[in-house]
């Protein structure tokens, strides 16, 4: 399609009143362009068609996770979902199952983020005298943060969520995106609250009520796999149950820096610094 | 009201009947989601059988017993056949798609190593050893179901050639 | 109480040890080892089974059954949510369970 060209296309949006306790399909014919995403279809359909639409977005570029809904069937988030990419001259928009909704596609997420609380989605130490005034950065290798950095890419969007099948029926499971995050803070070699999280983790609705159905991992927006980290995560409480053990040592405060040293003989010494150190932090701190 | 009763008053909630509702949202079947469903079905079949068995098994003590239960069951050759052939087809499913799951769930095999994602975010558990073992799985299957129900149906000769 | 990962860890050995059990136990009425299926289920043959695999049997009648009505608490608890309800499960099952142990144990002692 060429640019500026126009496309008229039908939104079949699924609406619910909570006062009638009513709900029904709205359809709504907009001129799409190029680029157009769903956000911009709202946008379009408040200014020119119905402005009684319920709606929910906040940056409008796959970060904030507030706008996630149902397009054509897939969990997918409306800021990143481009209309003509679809490909189909009907398009379908309803709020993500497994959340209760409060009004057309605004869904409630309460339940959501009670459970990510549940997993104590941050680092844990013994020491938290260090922890609150460090005096360095702990250690953590290259590869160690490569192995748990998806997972912490989660901008908790619920998608995950809305597709797996067991929230579905065990309204008390933690869903794919906690049971992730408590996976990122069991792999994160910095952390020292293993024991706390397997008690959540390990549960009735904990881990194993996962049954690999892999859906989540197929439209989270930010490449996150969930389901691998539950599968590897049941691998980790399978082997510390056959192991007997509970606890892990968190990576060590990294040492203080080296003295500064002298260049070798024959190499040239760096040019002077502009700013001092120092003076940089005091600057700093003024402002 | 309270929270529950108020969740429980919304459209959107969950259940059972989610799956029945047509007006509800149908999100990505991925093959593993039919899986799931069908190992479960499967296991519920197959656990009721199991206590089944057992029950008839415990006639085994006396020759009389036993071919008294026999004669029960062979009252209806065809179904009796055909339960079996299902359960066959119920055991084989379960069994190889249990071992897939073995070494998916307990051992981690087959969904790749985390690691940074780079676009286009296609996860590895949906591409990984796995997938095409799930293929494996179902092949296998219905070969085992096939050879199976020839040799159930041509033994009590309901076929024969 | 017994933690979830207990459960779920022997769940995962059982399932392994009767890949191997249950094989042996369904090429028994297999034109493999027998003449025919329908061969196989005759009372001399069926004690014969008996007398050769009884170790076999055994084994699969422990796991058989853990694994299944684990497998069938497992869906039950998914299905409705509520501590009377669990407990209620679990006990429900549990009973089943030995109760059916026993009844296959006494059936193996005596035909043996
Ligand atoms: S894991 Fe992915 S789909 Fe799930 S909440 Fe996080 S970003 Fe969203
Ligand atoms: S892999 Fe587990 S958490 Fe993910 S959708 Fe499937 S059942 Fe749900
Ligand atoms: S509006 Fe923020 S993620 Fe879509």
């Amino acid at each position: 399609m060429s640019k500026g060209e126009v496309k008229n296309i039908t939104f079949r949006i699924k609406r619910y009143d909570p006062e009638k306790g009513k709900t029904w399909w709205q359809e709504y014919k907009v001129p799409v362009r190029r680029g157009m995403t769903l956000v911009d279809v709202y946008l379009y359909i408040k200014e020119n068609l119905d402005p009684s639409l319920a709606v929910r977005y906040s940056c409008r570029m796959g970060i904030c996770g507030s706008c996630g809904v149902v397009i054509n069937g897939k969990p997918s988030l409306a800021c990143e979902t481009q209309i003509l990419e679809l490909g189909t001259d009907v398009v379908t928009v309803e709020p993500l199952p497994n959340y209760p909704v409060v009004r057309d596609l605004v869904v409630d997420f309460t339940g959501f983020f009670e459970k990510h609380r549940m997993v104590k989605p941050y680092l844990i130490r013994r020491d938290v005298e260090e922890q609150e005034n460090p005096t360095r950065e702990y250690r953590m290798l290259p590869e160690e943060y490569d192995y748990m950095v998806q997972f912490s890419y989660c901008i908790k969007c619920g998608l995950c969520y809305a597709a797996c099948p067991v929230p579905a029926i065990d309204s008390k499971f933690l869903g794919p995106q906690a049971l992730a995050q408590a996976f990122r803070y069991m792999i994160d070699v910095r952390d020292e609250g293993l024991k706390e999280r397997v008690l959540v983790v390990d549960s009735e609705h904990g881990c194993w009520r996962c049954h690999f159905a892999d859906a989540c991992s197929a439209v989270c927006p930010k490449g996150i796999d969930p389901a691998q980290g539950i599968q590897l995560l049941r691998r980790m409480l399978i082997s510390m149950r056959l192991s007997g053990v509970k606890e892990k040592k968190g990576s060590p405060v990294m040492p203080p820096m080296p003295p500064e040293t002298k260049p070798k003989p024959g190499v040239k010494a760096p040019p002077p610094r502009t700013v001092k150190p120092e003076e940089a932090m005091k600057r700093i701190v003024k402002e | 009201m309270s929270r529950r009763d108020k969740v429980k008053k919304l459209p959107n909630k969950g259940g059972l009947s989610r799956h029945l509702n047509p007006e509800y949202p149908k999100t990505e079947w991925t093959a593993e989601k039919w899986a799931f469903i069908l190992h479960r079905l499967t296991g519920l079949f197959i656990i009721f059988y199991l206590l089944a068995h057992i029950w008839v098994t415990g006639h085994a003590t006396s020759p009389e017993s036993w071919s008294s239960i026999m004669s029960t069951l062979h009252t209806y050759k065809w179904l009796e056949t055909t339960g079996e052939w299902l359960l066959w087809g119920a055991i084989v499913f379960h069994g190889l798609n249990g071992i897939r799951l073995i070494l998916v769930e307990a051992l981690g095999w087959g969904i790749g190593r985390p690691h940074r994602p780079i676009p286009p975010y296609l996860p590895y558990s949906n591409r990984s050893a796995q997938r095409p073992l799930l293929w494996l799985v179902v092949a296998l299957t219905l070969i085992a179901w096939i050879v199976g129900g020839v040799i159930l149906y041509q033994d009590v000769g309901l076929i024969s050639w | 109480m017994v933690r979830e990962s207990t459960l779920m860890t022997l769940h995962y050995i059982a399932a392994a040890i009767m890949v191997v059990v249950l094989t042996i136990h369904v090429l028994m009425h297999t034109p493999v080892l027998e003449k025919g299926y329908e061969v196989s289920l005759e009372y001399e043959r069926v004690l014969e089974h008996y007398n050769v695999a009884w170790l076999d049997l055994a084994i699969l009648l422990y796991a058989a059954l853990f694994h299944g009505l684990n497998g069938l608490r497992v869906i039950l608890i998914e299905l409705h949510q509520g501590p009377v309800w669990e407990k209620a499960v679990s006990w429900t099952l549990l009973i089943i369970g030995i109760v059916a142990a026993i009844y296959g144990t006494w059936t193996l002692i005596e035909v043996v």
